[in-house]
């Protein structure tokens, strides 16, 4: 993740539009991830980052360190996240499926009712998993960030990710364990 | 468990979360444009609204202004009409050359002095005694004047006799 200087934050402080849509996109990946971790629905996830930026917009005269502004706007976005999930009413998500249970579960490529399938599996055993490991999860296989980069967003220690990282692998494993052995990745269908 | 065989995972995630989310990037960024956009509308609209509502006051203002003086000839024309000039004098001369804000009273006491014999004919007397002040004064200079004409009629009523 290549972080913008403290200048554009500065910037951005100082009421300037333009420097804060570069931070948008700067971080847009990272709220994104943070949004679907915690909803694990990529539209609220989107609706949310929306809304988080703009809260973040109102509210920089708050931000008292520059260098601290992607773990300052993981907190509004975890926050309003979570007012998000207290406030909407339960839901059966796209996530909510065990894992290979569905006996229609097909391979075909042509088939995008299968692929929507396959989806629905790894959404559901990332959804199995716990509230700070899904966020760390998308953080690094959508962001690509070290465990040290989450774990400064994240506001917890290197090694307290890397050991969430682990068992969350272990879990994915266990879940997707046949989605895997397959011999192709849900996205080589059309 | 090695990097190796962790491999098909990664993949599936990664490729998961950018079918996932690659979708909706960008729209945050539209959002806070058009954010900006509809605050600068409406900030534009509050601007005109309070020039608007400091013109309009502004006007109303200057038309009482205008119009003060007028309103207040208006009281005071009647009261000049109204009231009969105080008589010849120096006092009288003076009140002209003032303000024309003044006041006049007047005091006045009858008595019945009963019924005397005037030759033959019998008449009641009625006494008036009457004090009539007038005060001119200009609140601007802090100038007053003031007259008083005192007043004493005796009536006679003549009485009918059967």
């Amino acid at each position: 993740m290549e972080t913008p200087g403290k200048a554009l934050v500065e910037r951005a402080r100082r009421k300037d539009p333009e420097a804060f849509a570069a931070l948008i996109r700067a971080y847009e990946r990272v709220v994104l991830s943070v949004a679907f971790g915690v909803l694990g629905d990529p539209a609220a996830a989107a609706d949310l980052a929306q809304d988080a930026f703009i809260r973040a917009w109102e509210r920089l005269d708050d931000l008292r360190e520059p260098e601290r502004f992607a773990t300052w706007l993981c907190g509004i976005v975890r926050n309003l996240a979570i007012d998000c999930l207290r406030s909407r009413r339960p839901v059966e998500p796209l996530l909510g499926r065990e894992p290979a249970a569905d006996p229609r579960w097909t391979h075909d490529p042509t088939d995008e009712v299968g692929r929507r399938e396959q989806l629905a599996q790894v959404a559901a055993a990332i959804a199995a998993l716990d509230e700070v490991s899904r966020p760390a999860i998308v953080l690094r296989y959508y962001e690509g960030l070290s465990s040290r980069q989450i774990a400064e967003l994240l506001e917890t220690s290197p090694a307290a990710i890397d050991m969430r990282l682990s068992r969350a692998r272990k879990q994915l494993r266990a879940i997707l364990g046949d989605l895997m052995r397959e011999p192709k990745s849900v996205h080589e269908k059309g | 468990m090695s990097e190796q065989d962790d491999e098909p995972l990664d993949v599936l995630l990664r490729e998961f979360f950018r079918d996932q989310l690659d979708v909706v990037r960008g729209r945050a960024e539209e959002h806070f444009r058009q954010h900006m956009r509809a605050a600068s509308t409406t900030a534009w609209r509050r601007r005109v609204w309070l020039v608007g509502a400091f013109v309009s006051g502004l006007a109303a203002s200057v038309a009482v202004l205008c119009a003060g003086p007028l309103f207040r000839h208006f009281e005071r024309a009647p009261q000049l009409v109204r009231q009969d000039p105080p008589g010849p004098g120096p006092l009288a001369a003076a009140a002209t050359l003032i303000s024309p804000t003044f006041e006049k009273t007047v005091q006045s006491r009858t008595t019945d002095e009963g019924i005397v014999m005037l030759g033959d004919t019998p008449v009641r007397v009625v006494h008036r005694q009457s004090v009539e002040r007038t005060r001119w004064f200009d609140g601007q200079d802090n100038v007053s004047a003031e007259e008083e004409t005192p007043q004493d009629d005796v009536t006679l009523i003549k009485l009918t006799t059967y």
